[in-house]
Parts: structure tokens; sequence; C-alpha cells
């Protein structure tokens, strides 16, 4: 029996890694996908960060009216401001411009006399397109708020009154999140759907080929004509769908993780995999791929050719990729959810990830979910896999 | 030895094989013959455990199929009709494979696939992928994966059909050295002259019945014909003729569509 299953799997092994095709879908779509993941996500962070301290310049009118003081404040927030000729409500209106500051005559008297002054400020909020665009006046507002508090401070001063007075709170955020839980967060994201994808897909090439593609070519006869137990045929071939679904999923988040750990910090910023989220990964997403695979196996094994089989395995990716998606997006994950099967392995990855390191009970409980849901699946899968119905069923 | 007691197997309406009774003694070639879809496959089909008798028992080397199947398809070497191969392996690897399910292992069976190799003579191709095989060539990986564990019983469906004049010559040499080494062979054709030249018995299998069973000679004398193709007609003849009437339905027409093209996988 066990001779059986092993020249079984050894076979449909060779067979696949000799497919090109196959073999790409398995090893080289996963690594590009990891080193993508890895290398674009700090990539994406970086042009935000960036964007969010490059000098600004904001075209005005009437720049000749604003106090002194104020300019200098914008300018140690990195803002210039520069005079406009011609109609500036127009050109923001026509999203030529982002914004605009327009500053009326006796701007300065009315601030030296302590009149409230006001200066307009204009934007549109579809100039620039969905990513240079959408004026941010965060910049803006705090180099105003801390123009304000200097002038009331002044003002204060001169009646002889404490400036204290006026904050009677004062909220001092403090971020405890580790660099160690900011990174594996912000991973955990990306992680649980690179699992979701790899496993999805992984194996179902290979699942796909050992059934219907065997019974498209007229082969499968003749292996049924051999003394091998159906059962040693379906764990045979059972054993290469999941060593070939486990091949992406290893690479893959390998790869994720060499690259974002290679790369200097200040190109990966928050964005290194910690090595202990590559540990979790692949510890849950092994049990994982092994529901898939058996899952993927009950439906080829349905089909009559190729194509059927594809089409029928559509529900599945889905199946496995929605889980992942909502785990990814969905905060604080009871510890009771990882024994969910599919859902499970995600939720126990949120969960470690956020508390910055390997959780047993976690890994315990998704792994025990995926087992139990694999072994319910694979007596359906192994009663349709006989010989009579997998050659004859019509 | 083969033998087969009163197989039934019926799709639905179709009784594709309807009690057939048959044996095939050691150090004979037993021919199976009949018109498309008389039933020749399913019954093969049945003596292999492939499909479940809806009735019946066969019997190989003393073992029933029903009750102990691994051990009649480890006395067994099967030829199917389905010509496929695993285009990514040679026919090396294809003999190494099948040979593993019957114990081989390591030398043993090197030497038994090396064997196989010279005796349908696939040097040449033998370390080749399958991928774009000619039919003989694949045929040839076929039969070899039937033969590589030295069964003592060979089924085969339709050997010789879509092979050029050498390759149907050669195949027909294997069957008869198999026989004059003691094997039993099972095969079915559509050569009548074949059948003559080989088989030591015929069975002629017509709507899943047999109409006749006993050596190419005894039917020629049995229908008075002067060759087996003769002899194989009236009886083919007679019996259709007989179940016309039996199958026709309302209209008195036949209800041909049953039985026409023959091998519904
Ligand atoms: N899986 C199946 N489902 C339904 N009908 C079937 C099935 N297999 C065979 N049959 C029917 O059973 C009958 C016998 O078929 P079988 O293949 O045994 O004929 P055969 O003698 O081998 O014919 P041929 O000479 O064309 O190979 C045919 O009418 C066929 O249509
Ligand atoms: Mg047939």
């Amino acid at each position: 029996m066990l001779r059986d299953v092993m020249n079984i799997w050894r076979k449909e092994l060779m067979d696949t890694v000799r497919d090109r095709k196959g073999m790409t879908q398995a090893i080289v779509i996963p690594l590009v996908i990891g080193i993508f993941y890895a290398s674009f996500t700090p990539m994406l962070m970086k042009a935000m960060t960036a964007r969010r301290e490059k000098p600004l310049t904001i075209p005005a009118q009437g720049i000749a009216y604003a106090d002194a003081r104020l300019l200098d404040t914008f300018g140690r927030y990195g803002i210039t401001l520069e005079e406009y000729e011609g109609d500036l409500e127009a050109v923001i209106q026509d999203a030529k411009r982002e914004s605009g500051l327009v500053f009326e005559p006796g701007f300065t008297e009315d601030v030296s006399e302590e009149r409230p002054a006001t200066a307009r400020l204009l934007t549109n909020s579809t100039a620039g397109g969905i990513f240079g665009g959408g004026f941010s006046d965060t910049r803006l507002q705090l180099a105003v708020g801390a123009y304000n508090q200097m002038v009331v401070a002044e003002r204060m001063a001169a009646r002889e009154v404490d400036p204290a007075i006026l904050v009677p709170v004062a909220l001092n955020a403090e971020d405890l999140a580790t660099p160690e839980q900011r990174g594996a967060f912000f991973a955990s994201f990306y992680l649980s759907i690179l699992v979701a994808v790899t496993v999805a897909q992984g194996g179902l090439f290979v699942a796909i080929d050992v059934t219907a593609g065997e019974k498209e070519r007229g082969t499968l006869e003749s292996l049924l004509v051999t003394p091998a137990s159906d059962i040693a045929v379906f764990l045979g071939k059972l054993g290469a769908v999941f060593t070939i679904s486990v091949i992406p999923l290893v690479l893959t988040l390998t790869a994720y993780w060499a690259v974002s750990n290679v790369m200097p910090p200040n190109m990966a910023g928050d964005s290194g995999l910690p090595g202990f989220m590559l540990t979790a990964s692949l510890l849950t997403g092994m049990p994982l791929a092994l529901v898939v695979s058996v899952a993927q196996m009950m439906i080829s094994v349905r089909a009559r050719t190729f194509r059927d089989a594809q089409s029928g395995a559509t529900p599945l990716i889905f199946a496995v990729m929605i889980p992942g998606f909502v785990a990814a997006f969905s905060q604080a994950k009871a510890l009771w959810s990882c024994l969910i099967p599919v859902y499970g392995p995600f939720a126990a990855m949120g969960r470690m990830a956020q508390a910055g390191g390997l959780q047993w009970d976690a890994m315990g409980l998704s792994a025990a979910g995926s087992l139990i849901a694999a072994a319910m699946v694979l007596p359906v899968a192994m009663k349709m896999f006989t010989r009579e119905t997998l050659l004859y069923r019509s | 030895m083969i033998q087969v007691r009163d197989l039934v197997k019926h799709y639905g309406e179709v009784r594709a094989v309807d009690g057939v009774s048959f044996h095939c003694p050691d150090g004979h070639i037993t021919g199976l013959l009949g018109p498309n879809g008389a039933g020749k496959t399913t019954t093969l089909r049945m003596i292999c455990g492939l499909i479940r008798p809806m009735q019946g028992t066969v019997i190989v080397d003393g073992h029933e199929v029903g009750q102990n199947p691994a051990a009649v398809r480890r006395a067994l070497g099967v030829q199917t009709d389905s010509s496929g191969t695993y285009p990514r392996l040679t026919p090396r690897e294809h003999f190494k494979y099948f040979g593993g399910f019957y114990g081989l292992s390591g030398s043993e069976l090197d030497a038994r696939v090396q064997a196989v190799i010279d005796m349908l003579g696939m040097g040449e191709f033998a370390d080749r992928r399958t991928q774009g095989f000619s039919r003989g060539q694949r045929q040839k990986v076929i039969l070899g994966r039937a033969l590589v564990h030295d069964p003592k019983n060979v089924i085969m469906d339709e050997p010789t059909s879509g092979l050029d004049v050498m390759a149907v010559r050669e195949t027909r040499d294997v069957i008869r050295m198999l026989r004059d080494r003691g094997h039993c062979v099972l095969f079915t054709t559509h050569y009548m002259d074949e059948a003559a030249r080989l088989c030591d018995r015929v069975a002629i299998i017509i709507r899943g019945r047999i109409a006749a069973v006993g050596s190419p000679a005894e039917l020629m004398e049995m229908t008075g014909c002067s060759s087996l193709e003769d002899a194989f007609v009236a009886l083919a003849g007679g019996a259709q003729g007989l179940l016309v009437s039996e199958y026709a339905n309302a209209d008195g027409n036949v209800n041909g569509g049953r039985n026409a093209g023959g091998r519904a996988r």
C-alpha cells in the first residue's frame, strides 16, 4: 500500500516537474509575486511619506498684505507662497492648480490691532488625479495653528496672563507598538492575501492533471488495472498535489521575507517581514494547503476534462480567497476563530502579527481546524474515487 | 486461467453484457469476437475489476474478482482499449512505474523493463518521451506496460487495430510467444483472418450473449462455412435478425442508437 502510494507520488512529481507550464505556475510566478509584494509595499509607503514632506508651493494673491511672521511660520513648515497674477479662482475651478491663498488688504493691521483677520483658502479636491491630487490642508492648518499660538501667547503676555490657561487638556499621544509589531502588523495584511492567493491556486493545476487530465489522455484505465488499491491511488495523487502546492507557498513567503529583509532599512521602513511571521504563516498555511488539496482532488475527480475541472474549481478559489481577504481587512481576531476551517489560519496569522510573536495555541487551533476539515472531506473524496465511478461515470 | 460465468451488466436499457460464460485455459489463445457494441470491452472490464458485474463471477487463477480484486489484477496483464500514454515520460519510465505496482524494484525491475523493451523491439525509442509517438509506438508502450510483470494471464482489447503490417505481425508474434510460454491469452479483434490464424479457441459474443464457443475449425463446421469470417457473419447475422424483433419498438423500428458506435466510455 505505502509502496504504491510512494510510486504514484514519485511519478506524479516527476511528471509535473517536467511540465514547463505547470512548473512556471508552481515556481516562477510565486517568486515574482513574493518579490513584488516585498519591494512594492515599502516603495508605496516611501512615496506617500515623501509626498507628505515635499516642499509645498501655493499660489497666492495679496501676499504683500500678509504678516511677515506668518510667512516665516509657513516657511518653517516648508510652505512657500508664490504671487499669482490672473484669475486664481478660475484656474483652481478648472483643476489646473490644487489650491490657492488670498489675503485681503488690511490683514496685517487686523492682526496687530487684535481684530479677527481672515484669509481665503481655495481648493479643488478633484485636481491632480486620484493619486497625485487631493490637496491636503493639514500642513497649512498646522502652520496657521503654530502662528496663532505664538500670537496668542504674546497677547496674553501683554496682559500678564499665563497662556497655559488656554490649554486645559494636553493630550500626549505615545505609540507603544514595537518596531516588530509594526512590521508584523503591516505584513500580516499582505500575508493573508498572499497565502490565500497561493494556496487557492498552488496545486490546482496538478490536481486537475492527475485526475481529469489522466482521464482525458486515456491513461487512467491502465493505472486502475494494476493491483494498486483505490485508496493508494488517491493518496499518492493527493500527496503529489499537496507537495506541489506547498512549493509556491514556501517560495512566495521566503521570497517576501528575504527581499523585505535585505532591503536597506531606510527603504524597507516598517514593512520588513519579521522571521517569526514567516514561520507562523508557513505553519498555518501548510495544513490549509492540505484541506485545499483534498477539495481540489474532489472537484477534479468529478470532471471529465481539464476544462471541466478548471471551471468547477473556480468557486473553490473564491472559497479560499474570500476568508483570506476578510481576515486581512478585519481587526482583532478571537482565539476560537482560529478553529474555523479556512478562515482560522488567517485569523491565527493576524493574532500573531498583533502579538509580535508566535502563539502556539492559535497555530494549534488553526491546524486542528484544517485537519478536522480535511478529515471530513477526505472520506467523501475517497468514496467518489472508486474505479468504476472514476472511469465510466457519465 | 480465466473463467467467466454468467456475467451480466446493463446500462439502463442497454444490455451490454447479458449472461456471458466462457473460459480461457493456460497455454491457449482465446479470441473474443463480436460486432461493434456487442459487449466485448465491457466483458474485459469486468474481468479486470474495473466494472462490478450485476451478476456472475470471474475467476482468475483461483481468485474471484469480487472477493479479491487485487489478487486478480496481480495475476493479469491488461492492455486496455484506451491507448493513452504519459507524454512527459519515456517508455522505460512507463514500464518502471507500472512494474512498481507488482512488487518489482531495483535491478529485478530494471531487468524486466529491459526484457520487455527488447521483446517489443523498442530499443530506438525506449528513452524518448512519448510526446508525439506514432500510434504503433504508443501501442507498444501500452502492450509493454501490460507485460512488464510477466503476468500469467494476458488480456488485450483490439491489440492490432490501427497498426501497419509490420507492427501487426510483431504483435501477433508476441501473442504467439506468450501462448508458447504457457500464458493464458484473451484478446478481442475485428479481423477474422487474424482470429482464424491465431486463436486456439474463439468465443463469439453478440448483443451481450455468447452465440458460440469453439476452435475456428469447429465453428466453421458447425455453421457449414468455409471461413471463420463466413461463420461469424452467419452467427452474427442470424442473431441480429432474431434481435430485430426482440428490440424493435412500437413503430417497428429497430432501436439502433444504443448499439451503434460501440464504445461509450
Ligand atoms: N459506461 C457506459 N454507459 C452506457 N453504456 C455503455 C457504457 N459502456 C458500454 N456501454 C454500452 O454497452 C454496449 C457494449 O459496449 P462495449 O464497449 O462492451 O462493446 P464492444 O463489443 O467492445 O464494441 P467495439 O467492438 O465497438 O469495441 C454498447 O451498446 C455500449 O454503448
Ligand atoms: Mg470494445
